[in-house]
């Protein structure tokens, strides 16, 4: 049997091709329409030249879209780049040069936007849209060649032939933040997420029942566990609007009205629903599983959510966009006594993947309370940064403690401690200037670089403010250069066409100096203090 | 300063970090256009609760109110009434 993403849903759809396969405001599409509309999106792609590994980029808001460009786009050979639908062009118009993406799945909604990518400059040759709502604009046809979804629906519907993708090609790439200014793409083989949904599926004992959310945007990885996992299994995808994911009682209304049995979340949603959800008054039964990742969960919270929604089982799962999850833990009634004040432990690893421990001597850690560097090497680790041989180099390394062949292991950044149990691990923080914030990853160097491109800026430092509802709040310290006339007004305004909205400072404060330590770099833990 | 000025003065200076000559349209989604997350929603809530001095109850944080400037101005009005 080959690892190909794609056929999990050519499989579910010989198995059960009238059952619903997604869910979205209401309407449902079974196993054989997803299978047919995605086959007749990946004609549509190889009559406009897609080959065997060509990226092909997604922008779309959250819908059945979603589903069926990231299956079209694999069927058709691709590797699929889904960009962040509200993030500013001067950044998706950098993926695309950075990937050379010449196709774009996109949406009518977008198209204003999609001009915008165009004047920032982009190899794009060609859209295919996924709905008819509106008349084209004159201008926008000018520009590129556009497949319309009504085009699209009358292409040939049945089986494509393979195209030779193998297990060991790219999936998809994921854009996180980069520390120098620009976003880096993490590859993803078939095998590397196959491997991780395979091992979902058995130790959370998917089936055809399943009603499974997809809160996370495409972009965002958790996303593939929702889609992959689901579709694996025979189960529903219910697709979150975007628009309802901002307010939690509609989120756990959802979870109660459509029946959800699996729901895979960040941290800080669930903290908002146990907030402001009302979760008491809803009925939700039908829910087995509560899966988080991507940032710590404030164990009050946790324990909140769980006394109020104590029956289904709950798992953190822990790692970063390089490693898909490579740990995980199932949460005890022990973790959520009251006189426990650390977050749960991120657990131990996964099937197929070993996480071990560096210390700063250079160290294997194994015993009780002993810090280091997480390291993670097994099958779910990725193939590196797209056209960045230097940061791969850097992160991704040959394992010095695999003596016997070579193989090629991934440092996290995470530094982490050995549970007192001897068998799960903690985490502690980071060794560099990375944070989450709403499960986002942020580099605080990417901000930086983002407030320096403005001439008026002397000197720069961004912090992280610990808040336990969001993870982190974002403030930036910098000083103006003599004579500029900068407003901190133009610097966000400037800020703000290069970063994405979750990676905006929440405040920008201008002063004269920046707090130095002997050494002369930048106090930053003394500005955290200050700004809290 | 008008409650619809107020409301969008608060989310162009304090949430779109933009510039101050930015206009939004009063009936423009602000969920779909991505002006509005979870957490600029909490600090919106916030504002007009110390702003026009009304208490939010958590059943009233639901698009129905909170979708475009025009529905949070409704909104508000009401709630003061």
């Amino acid at each position: 049997m080959a690892y190909l993403l794609h056929q999990l849903l050519t499989e579910s759809a010989e198995r059960y091709p009238d059952k619903e396969a997604a869910r979205f405001e209401g309407e449902s599409l079974t196993y054989n329409q997803l299978d047919k509309l995605t086959n007749q999106v990946a004609r549509a792609l190889q009559e406009r030249g897609i080959q065997k590994g060509d990226r092909v980029g997604i922008y779309v808001h959250k819908s059945f879209a979603s589903l069926i460009c990231v299956f079209g786009i694999m069927k058709a050979g691709g590797v699929y780049v889904p960009l962040d639908p509200n993030a500013p062009a001067k950044r998706l118009a950098y993926i695309t040069r950075n990937c050379d993406i010449k196709i774009l799945l996109t949406s009518t909604e977008k198209l204003k936007q999609v001009e915008a990518i165009f004047s920032e400059g982009t190899p794009l040759t060609a859209l295919l849209l996924t709905d008819d709502k509106v008349e084209l604009k004159a201008s926008i046809s000018e520009m590129i060649d556009i497949d319309s979804w009504g085009d699209i629906l009358l292409k040939d519907e049945q089986d494509l032939s393979p195209v030779g993708t193998i297990e060991t090609d790219l999936a998809y790439i994921l854009y996180t933040s980069g520390s120098t200014g620009n976003p880096k793409g993490v590859m993803i083989s078939h095998r590397t997420i196959f491997t991780f949904i395979n091992w979902c599926y058995e130790t959370f004992q998917m089936g055809p029942a399943d009603r499974v959310t997809s809160h996370a945007p495409l972009h965002f990885d958790l996303s593939t566990f929702d889609i992959y996992a689901t579709i694996k299994a025979g189960g529903t995808v219910v697709l979150i609007p975007e628009k309802l994911s901002v307010f939690p009682i509609r989120l756990v209304q959802l979870l109660q009205n459509e029946r959800i049995t699996v729901t895979y979340l960040v941290p800080s949603i669930l903290s908002l629903m146990v907030n402001y959800g009302k979760l008491g008054e809803h009925d939700l039964s039908s829910l087995r599983l509560v899966l988080f990742a991507g940032e710590v969960f404030p164990i009050k919270y946790l324990r909140e959510l769980v006394a109020a929604v104590p029956h289904p089982d709950y798992y953190n799962l822990y790692g970063p966009t390089e490693t898909n999850v490579c740990t995980y833990y199932q949460v005890q009634p022990r973790d959520l006594e009251p006189d426990q004040t650390q977050p749960v432990p991120i657990g131990k690893a996964c099937e197929n993947m070993e996480v071990f421990v560096v210390g700063d001597d250079g160290q294997l850690v194994t015993t009780i309370g002993e810090e280091g560097e997480l390291w993670a090497r097994g099958s779910c680790v990725a193939e590196g940064y797209w056209g960045d041989a230097e940061k791969t180099g850097q992160n991704f390394v040959i394992n010095p403690y695999q003596l016997n062949f070579s193989e090629i292991s991934y440092r996290t950044g995470d530094i982490v401690t050995l549970h007192e149990d001897g068998i799960n691990w903690i985490y502690i923080g980071r060794r560099d200037h990375m944070i989450k914030s709403r499960g986002y990853r942020i580099e605080l160097g990417e901000i930086e670089s983002a407030l320096y491109s403005h001439e008026g800026v002397k000197e720069a430092a961004v912090v992280a403010i610990p808040d336990d509802l969001v993870g982190n709040r974002i403030k930036a310290f910098v000083v103006p250069m003599e004579n500029n006339g900068m407003t901190i007004r133009d610097l966000e305004t400037h800020a703000a066409t290069k970063l994405p909205r979750y990676m905006m400072p929440e405040s920008i404060e201008f002063s004269e100096g920046l707090p130095k330590t002997s050494t002369g770099k930048i106090n930053r833990p003394l500005l955290v203090q200050q700004a809290e | 300063m008008d409650t619809e000025t107020a409301i969008e003065r608060f989310i162009v200076d304090e949430i779109m970090l933009g510039d101050s000559s930015t206009k939004l349209d009063p009936n423009e989604s602000l969920i779909s256009t991505g002006v509005l997350d979870s957490l600029a929603l909490l600090r919106l809530i916030a504002f007009i609760e110390e702003q026009f001095g009304v208490m939010i109850e958590d059943s009233e944080v639901i698009p129905e109110n909170f979708e475009t400037i025009n529905e949070i101005k409704e909104f508000i009005e009401q709630k003061k009434s």
